[in-house]
């Protein structure tokens, strides 16, 4: 307690230097705070895109079809029975099922054509359970045993496709020949997810088993939603164990498992801040270590009379490694309230980081205004990260001017 | 003003450690400035190559209809003339510009391959085999087997895009697609060769043949979708512009055409250049963080050195000449570190240079579509190592004279009363 104390005198002699210091530790923790918010907002909302919008959390599929997905086979698909859909459903984590058929299209208009997905949905579970029913920005929802379709925003102005008008999907059916179903557009749907809005046209799922020579029970996969995004790992697990008894083909797959380029670009992008981090906190320790090696060669007498009264080298380094952390909590504190106004600021206005920007990115980022998201975490991790570093710069400086011998110092 | 540099000299030398620690926060922050700067502009002039000669020109020509709905590829607003003459006509005509050195017509066309029960999707580019030789060497590319000739059925896939489909060189295949009367036809093509660009984009997309032969299945004789204009080097994209209005004047055509400059044409090339001047505020202030380091130091020199200050001004030294010392031993302090930095930035982008940075790992769960090469060669550039190592100098000399300042507050009276 008396170390601290004279610790703490030790830093108001010098307010100016303190503070000094104190900034660049301040400058890294409110870029990290702000930055860390930014990449989480960002990310959250792309999740949000692909658990509302693609896969849901869960995708019931078999697990031939999972190895070759990308190429919407016909092969492979699933079928479930409803005992054990209900089975399902009644799991306290799972809200509800879909279960859709993905394949591919060449959507033409008569004078151009534009390669997209058809995906088969079931109206009723589609609408209770997913929101393309909400993304309605003109016409109406499929009509079940209609020959309709709910199209992207962006593939309709692409396609000058407008409510009511026909469409032709040339398909490739499950016996190797082709076919083409015509639909016609019952509603235009604008959703953050620019995957949907540019590539899929929907339609009832009956309709594509009909037209694609597939059993009238099958899906390419069944989607679960959940109650929570983050128990898709842990409830996926349990299913797949669940689905073993009834089929030793079908598996259950989380959204973070097929939503491996987002969790990639996560991990580079917390790669990249841990970087600028360490780079500002660096120059921090630099600056810390000068600080302490100026106070200690201002104070060399008071060293030197510390000890010839008895202190050890060891208490001597500890007093001085306070005033380092003294200063990183300092430093800490003043990037915290900095980082939280700015953090505050992202919230409640957000940024666009795409201004001017034009085209997209082949990711389901929206490129619309991104607004932060508040992790405590972070504020606690990068506060205590900040101490911890002070004080750790602040020992060797300290040692040095400790073990100096108080004869000679007062010798002089 | 010399001898006041020799006195900051000397008082630099005075405490060599701290020196050395007080710089090294300067010689750390320009590392890294010239680091990181010469990833980008590697990255930057990559891409900005890759997109010229892959997709924008210097400057490209296209019909404005055709570029508002661009992904659909539409063959019904084709590149046919100023005035409906052909394509060859205009080319002949625009050759005569002298801000013009070369063209390439292209005709990208969508196209399918159905196996089983599946549709694989891709992008055909007919494309004029000698003029893209002769302007961008395209031959570089290829990695196996030719080119693909005139009047053959003849075609080169992308190698990730031949991978996918399990064909050959020296195989055949039968792609479907729609001709511009919009009949869905099928033909086979012999496949003379395998492409690697480096850029996924191309690699697992797109298929190239002859332009001719393009023209020929898909009936759109002495047409393309579009034209890339190229000058003597990319600054010339205005003076291009200039004289293609100057002929869409003579003979038409300026109400169906557009002509989009490479630096306008695309949000990642936007997008860089943006970034560029972003990182330069940055890294000035990352170097002003560094520089605050300089700034305790020199505070705690004032103080100590008080009684000399005091000597100084009693013996006629003037306030300014006095804040001018104290600002060279700043300067100076961040002039080494500057340099120093400089030095082993320099050292380190050169070996970089040479030996690359593979980024594979990360760009390869990119996606198909981005225009990036994966291995980075850092550029070493002079006028990146002088740009850090100036804006080290200036933005620590510029911090330097707040302290400064102080010292000739310093009153020779009060000063000496200790003595």
């Amino acid at each position: 307690m008396l170390l601290i104390k004279i610790a703490l005198r030790n830093l108001a002699r010098h307010k100016k230097r303190t503070i000094f210091t104190a900034i660049v530790i301040a400058v890294a923790i409110c870029f990290y705070v702000f930055a860390d918010a930014l990449i989480f907002g960002m990310m959250d909302s792309s999740y949000e895109n692909i658990t509302e919008y693609e896969y849901g959390h869960i995708q019931l599929m078999a697990e031939e079809y999972w190895q070759d997905k990308d190429d919407l086979p016909l092969q492979n698909l699933i079928s479930l029975d409803q005992d054990l859909l209900d089975q399902l459903v009644e799991r306290p984590e799972v809200t509800g099922y879909a279960p859709r058929l993905d394949f591919t299209a060449e959507l033409t208009d008569g004078r151009d054509s534009i390669p997209l997905v058809g995906r088969g949905i079931d109206l009723e579970q589609e609408a209770n359970n997913f929101r393309i029913n909400d993304s309605l920005v003109e016409g109406s929802y499929l009509e079940a045993g209609e020959p309709q379709a709910v199209i992207g925003q962006n593939l309709a102005e692409d396609m000058e496709l407008n409510v009511g008008d026909f469409l032709m999907l040339i398909v490739r059916t499950k016996d190797e020949s082709f076919n083409v179903i015509d639909l016609t557009v019952s509603g235009i749907i604008n959703t953050p997810n620019p995957y949907i809005n540019d590539n899929v046209v929907f339609l009832p799922i009956d309709l594509a088993r009909d037209t694609l020579l597939v059993d009238s029970d099958v899906s390419s996969h069944i989607s679960l939603k959940l109650t929570d995004r983050e128990l898709a790992a842990s409830s996926s697990a349990e299913i797949s164990e669940l689905l073993a008894t009834v089929s030793t083909e079908y598996k259950s797959y989380s959204w973070e498992e097929d939503a491996e380029d987002l969790i990639v670009m996560q991990e580079y992008s917390d790669m990249v801040l841990i970087l600028v981090l360490g780079v500002i906190l660096l120059l921090a320790m630099a600056g810390i270590a000068n600080t302490v090696i100026l106070s200690v060669i201002e104070r060399l007498k008071e060293i030197g009379m510390m000890k010839a009264m008895g202190m050890k080298v060891k208490e001597v380094t500890f007093l001085i490694g306070l005033e380092a952390a003294g200063i990183g909590v300092l430093g800490g504190l003043l990037g915290v309230i900095l980082g939280a106004g700015a953090v505050y600021l992202l919230t409640s206005y957000g940024i666009n980081i795409y201004a001017g920007m034009e085209g997209e990115l082949d990711l389901p980022i929206s490129m619309a205004v991104i607004y932060g998201s508040w992790k405590p975490g972070t504020f606690i991790f990068v506060f205590i990260y900040s101490i911890v570093v002070s004080f750790i710069s602040g020992l060797i400086p300290a040692y040095w001017g400790a073990k100096k011998e108080p004869v000679d110092i007062l010798h002089e | 003003m010399r001898y006041i540099l020799s006195i900051a000299l000397r008082n630099l030398r005075r405490h060599k450690l701290r020196t050395l620690l007080s710089i090294s926060a300067i010689i750390i922050a320009v590392i890294i400035g010239i680091f990181y700067r010469s990833i980008l502009i590697a990255y930057s002039e990559s891409t900005f190559e890759n997109f010229i000669q892959l997709e924008s020109g210097h400057v490209r020509l296209v019909d404005e209809e055709y570029a508002r709905r661009e992904r659909v590829l539409s063959l019904q607003y084709p590149v046919d003339g100023f005035d409906g003459e052909g394509l060859q006509n205009m080319m002949n005509r625009i050759e005569e510009e002298e801000a013009i050195t070369g063209m390439l017509p292209r005709l990208r066309f969508p196209a399918f391959y159905a196996a089983g029960d599946e549709m694989e999707h891709m992008m055909g580019w007919g494309i004029d085999i000698d003029r893209e030789i002769e302007e961008i060497d395209f031959g570089r590319h290829l990695t196996e087997g030719r080119l693909p000739e005139a009047d053959n059925r003849e075609i080169a896939f992308g190698h990730s895009l031949l991978e996918k489909l399990n064909r050959e060189v020296g195989g055949t295949i039968t792609l479907l697609y729609n001709t511009s009367y919009n009949s869905l036809q099928g033909t086979t093509f012999t496949i003379t060769g395998s492409i690697n660009t480096g850029l996924p984009y191309f690699d697992a997309n797109i298929f190239v043949t002859h332009l001719n032969q393009a023209q020929q299945i898909l009936d759109m004789p002495d047409q393309a979708t579009e034209l890339l204009v190229f000058g003597g080097n990319r600054d010339q994209d205005d003076a291009i512009v200039a004289s293609l209005s100057d002929q869409f004047q003579s003979y038409g055509g300026s109400d169906k055409y557009q002509l989009t400059s490479w630096r306008d044409s695309g949000g990642i090339v936007q997008w860089l250049m943006a970034y560029q001047r972003i990182i330069f505020v940055v890294m000035a202030g990352i170097v002003f963080l560094a520089s605050l380091i300089i700034i305790n130091t020199l505070m705690m020199v004032i103080k100590e050195r008080k009684k000399e200050i005091g000597t100084m001004a009693s013996l006629g030294l003037k306030g300014k000449e006095i804040v001018l010392l104290f600002t060279f031993e700043g300067a100076l302090m961040g002039m080494l570190g500057s340099v120093i930095g400089a030095i082993i930035g320099g050292g380190l982008t050169a070996y970089f240079s040479v030996v690359g940075l593979d980024f594979t790992e990360v760009m390869g769960s990119m996606g198909d579509s981005t225009l990036i090469d994966s291995v980075v060669f850092p550029t070493f550039s002079l006028e990146n190592l002088l740009v850090a190592m100036i804006l080290g100098i200036v933005v620590s000399t510029i911090a330097c004279i707040i302290p400064a300042r102080q010292a000739a507050k310093v009153k020779p009276s009060e000063a000496m009363r200790d003595l």
